[in-house]
């Protein structure tokens, strides 16, 4: 199964290295080519000089057989000059003429620039009258060229005085014979036959090339003596040149070796350098096409598999031109796919609109420019203010298309030159280039009374909804695109409490701004308390007021927060924040925690006191925390007894139902409850009736001016008797002074609680200070 | 010694092509005198390398004058011609080649532009031979339709 066919092994060839060998093929291929080719050309040549060594062969060769004409045309005139040659023919006595022979071979003898073969002398009817040969025989003498006699015969008039001759074979034997006229007449004829082949040797000097003859049959005759037997085909040549009788029989075949050799070398040391070009041109392409793939193919790939992968880890990716990567713009598919890439990343896919990095970028850039060219542009941070609940009540889908539908209400109002972006779940933000405050936040009012006037319908529902803008100003003063991007997050925060479906407009040291920066800072200090254990526990005693007060005194068990440089925090200061962020909730479980476990580990500590616990409406609102208070109470083995729980009205308000459940189970277990900051809120004594509460908390502002405010003096009486009235013990806070406390001695509150009485201390050290301290009682 | 080989034949091969044709005898080459002979020379019968010829085979007795300095002769002759140059030739050296008046007589020079055997025959005619005939086509006529010469 692991065996890979040849098509995928193929697949996975890397790219270099399939270029590497397609190049090196075609290189391979075209050295092959080169050496076909100097074969081919090397042929050539070699042709065309054995066709020039021939046609020297063949030159030469006429020439000699001229100059053989010639000589012997005149030995021919000097023997039928001779007086017994004439007398022979004049006489036609042929017996006188065989007695010639003698004379005859003298011309054997002298004619040492021919080799004559045979004379013969012809009578007027070209019969022969007298003959003479070389060897003497009658036959060789008679018999050779017989075929010339016989032309010569045929000719009439004054032809018969020209001259005529031939090259012919005889018994494979080439001879050269002439006709010559004896006398004007003419009264006889001289016929010569020569053998030819005694001046083609002069051949090898005249061309000063080895030469050899041979005959038609193939037998040598002459080869000269530096003849070449063991030719080198590659290195030289043979010409061959065949001379032929009148009527096309072979006669003799010269031939002649040419040397071929220097030529043939600068051939090969041709073919060699070409070769060495040709690889030195084929590992140059391969490191040019190595280069060139590498810059066009495979550095934008990377280029873009890692913005990819970039854009799969939510990173920014850059725009091509900024690589400066020209050459994908030659790859239309490349490009293509990066576009792809690049529009994927930065468009929100739900709506088509810009997404937060799109957005990101835009105001970074116009940040940049308002810096440079001291521009003024706007940022809108929109914010829906009832998507939660279609989301809620209809469902995720509903509110898919709710965003969808807003969009397209959106863009109508949008230049093509601004940037809408859809930045969060139901978060939008506008970038408006070249825009005055004033103008983005009439355009921001544009879009609020756009989205107003949208109606959502979803399975026959109608739903409004409503949004609520920040807009910020971006300038060269606005300090850096976070910076202006919180701000605007803070605007849009401003304009939702401000009673949401709003614009806040973000001017210059905007104190609600401002105050929610501080909030914000305040969350954070607290997320990280929470999470680094920075919070202490403190107590401050609630004491009687009277010896003969029937009621004890308990323990309120507070919060401080600890700074990171060691400072306390009272909770006065952080609470607030802590209950818009919600993290109220979680401080009141960190705090019950706490305590629970710090009296579990201290059973003989302060053995009979009670404990408060400050709750806050949200709490109360929860139904786990019931189970969580159970739980701890539970798990530590305190007495319920000694705890008691601290609520306000409006935390009650919150969740009533819940609050008042939160109460009887926990009093079924034998907690108590006090209502705190009694006076302020509503003061409902239909809360005091059904909450079911034990202690009533007078709100410190009344305690603190119950020295200098008549009315605050009666209502504290007038508190202090519904107490009386409903049996409920009733408790004073903030007490400060020595006077305020003996003034709620008069009135009669049952216990009191504040700095006079002891400052709050850590829960830690509460043992020590309570014993130092004298004021125990009210006396 | 290819090279040179190579060399060798480029330089064959122009001058084949160069050449207008084969170069002309010696013989012919030597006279370079613009004298042009006569067409005709009255009382004297021209005639041609054939009519030489006949002449020759009919009239046994005709003797054939070499008007030429003696030295062209050594490139070669008509067969049986007497050598007797124009400056030479007068009544009285006539009559020492001829026996009478009436005996034919041919002369003949290198060629048409030779004048030699023109000024002869007018001589044979002014000594006042009656059977004078002139080859004026001479050697010139003779080589070209290849008839052979002796030396």
């Amino acid at each position: 199964m692991n065996i890979a066919n040849p098509k995928t092994r193929l697949r996975r060839l890397p790219l270099k290295r399939g270029l590497d060998v397609t190049i090196l093929s075609m290189g391979l291929f075209t050295i092959a080519l080169i050496m076909l080719t100097g074969e081919a050309y090397r042929r050539l040549a070699v042709d065309n000089q054995q066709q020039s060594l021939a046609t020297v062969v063949a030159i030469e060769t006429d020439e000699v057989l001229q100059t053989l004409a010639e000589k012997s045309r005149q030995l021919g005139l000097d023997i039928q000059q001779h007086p017994d040659v004439r007398n022979a023919v004049h006489n036609h006595g042929s017996t006188s003429v065989h007695s010639l022979t003698e004379q005859f071979k003298r011309f054997f003898v002298t004619a040492s620039v021919l080799k004559l073969e045979a004379i013969r002398i012809l009578d007027s009817d070209f019969r022969t009258l007298a003959f003479a040969s070389r060897t003497g025989s009658a036959e060789t003498a008679t018999a050779r060229c017989d075929r010339l006699q016989q032309d010569a015969a045929k000719r009439t008039g004054h032809e018969r005085l020209r001259a005529l001759s031939r090259l012919c074979a005889y018994h494979g034997k080439a001879y050269y014979a002439q006709i010559l006229p004896i006398g004007l007449r003419p009264d006889g004829y001289v016929m010569l036959v020569i053998d030819p082949a005694h001046n083609l040797v002069q051949l090898e000097q005249r061309m000063k090339l080895p030469v050899a003859l041979y005959q038609p049959d193939q037998r040598l005759l002459y080869r000269s003596e530096n003849w070449d037997k063991n030719i080198d085909p590659r290195a030289s040549l043979e010409a061959e040149y065949r001379l032929t009788g009148d009527d096309g029989e072979p006669v003799l075949d010269i031939r002649a070796q040419g040397d071929f050799r220097s030529f043939y070398e600068r051939l090969v040391q041709l073919q060699h350098l070409i070769v060495l070009l040709a690889v030195i041109a084929t590992l140059l392409t391969m490191i040019a096409a190595r280069y060139v793939t590498r810059k066009i193919v495979l550095e934008p790939l990377h280029y873009i598999s890692s913005q990819l992968r970039r854009t799969g880890t939510g990173r920014r990716i850059s725009d091509l031109s900024e690589q400066n990567i020209i050459a994908v713009h030659e790859f239309a598919e490349l490009q293509e796919l990066y576009s792809a890439l690049h529009e994927m990343a930065l468009t929100d896919p739900l709506t088509q609109l810009p997404n937060r990095l799109h957005f990101e970028r835009r105001l970074e850039n116009m940040f940049e420019s308002a810096c440079t060219n001291n521009e003024t542009h706007a940022l809108c941070y929109l914010d829906l203010d009832q998507f939660k609940v279609v989301n809620d009540s209809c469902g995720h889908s509903a509110g898919d298309l709710l965003l969808q539908q807003l969009a397209g209400v959106f863009r109508q109002h949008i230049r093509s030159v601004d940037l809408f972006a859809r930045i969060g779940g139901d978060e939008f933000a506008l970038l408006l280039e070249h825009c005055s405050p004033a103008g983005a936040e009439r355009i921001a009012n544009q879009l609020r009374s756009a989205v107003q006037d949208f109606r959502f319908f979803w399975q026959g529902r109608c739903f409004t909804v409503g949004v609520s803008i920040g807009v910020v100003p971006v300038q060269a003063t606005s300090g850096s695109a976070s910076r202006i991007m919180s701000l605007a997050d803070a605007s849009c925060y401003v304009a939702k409490q401000q009673g949401r479906n709003r614009v806040h407009l973000c001017k210059e040291s905007d104190t609600r701004i401002e105050a929610y920066d501080a909030d914000i800072r305040w969350a954070a200090r607290l997320q990280q308390a929470l999470s680094e254990d920075g919070f202490e526990l403190f107590c401050q005693p609630v004491l009687a007021c009277a010896h003969r007060q029937p009621h004890a005194g308990f323990l309120e068990i507070l919060v401080w927060l600890r700074d990171p440089d060691g400072e306390l925090i009272a909770p006065g200061e952080f609470l607030c924040v802590a209950e818009r962020y919600g993290l109220v909730p979680v401080i009141d479980r960190w705090v019950l925690a706490r305590a629970l476990s710090w009296l579990q580990d201290k059973p003989c500590l302060n053995p009979g006191t009670r404990y408060s616990f400050n709750l806050s409406g949200y709490s109360l609102a929860d139904d786990d925390f019931l189970n969580f208070v159970i739980d701890r109470i539970d798990s530590s083995g305190i007495d319920p007894e000694l705890l008691a729980f601290e609520i306000t009205e409006s935390g009650a308000a919150l969740n009533f139902t819940r609050t008042l459940k939160f109460i009887s189970v926990l009093k079924g277990m034998g907690c108590c409850f006090i209502l705190d900051d009694f006076g302020t809120g509503l003061s409902s004594f239909t809360y005091l009736q059904s909450l079911n509460i034990d202690y009533l908390k007078i709100d410190g502002q009344f305690v603190n001016k119950v020295l200098r405010s008549d009315v605050d003096l009666r209502v504290l009486d007038a508190i202090v008797q519904l107490g009386r009235s409903l049996q409920i013990t009733t408790i004073a806070e903030c007490v400060e002074s020595e006077l305020v406390f003996r003034k709620l001695q008069q009135l009669g509150v049952d216990l009191a609680q504040g700095y006079y009485l002891q400052a709050p201390v850590p829960l830690e050290t509460y043992r020590h200070k309570i014993h130092g301290t004298p004021a125990i009682s009210c006396e | 010694m290819a090279e040179s080989r190579k060399f060798n034949v480029l330089v064959l091969a122009g001058w084949l092509f160069a050449a207008p044709g084969p170069a002309l005898p010696a013989a012919d080459v030597l006279q370079t005198s613009p004298v042009v002979s006569p067409e005709q020379i009255s009382g004297v019968r021209r005639v041609d390398a054939e009519g030489l010829l006949d002449l020759v085979a009919q009239i046994d007795d005709l003797t054939l004058i070499d008007a030429r300095i003696e030295s062209d002769r050594k490139n070669g002759y008509i067969e049986n011609s007497i050598s007797l140059p124009d400056i030479r030739t007068d009544c009285e050296s006539l009559a020492r080649q001829l026996p009478s008046l009436d005996h034919p007589v041919a002369f003949y020079c290198n060629g048409p532009r030779c004048g030699r055997s023109a000024t002869s025959a007018k001589a044979a005619v002014q000594c006042g031979y009656n059977q004078v005939y002139w080859f004026r086509g001479g050697i010139e006529e003779w080589t070209e339709k290849q008839y052979p010469l002796v030396r």
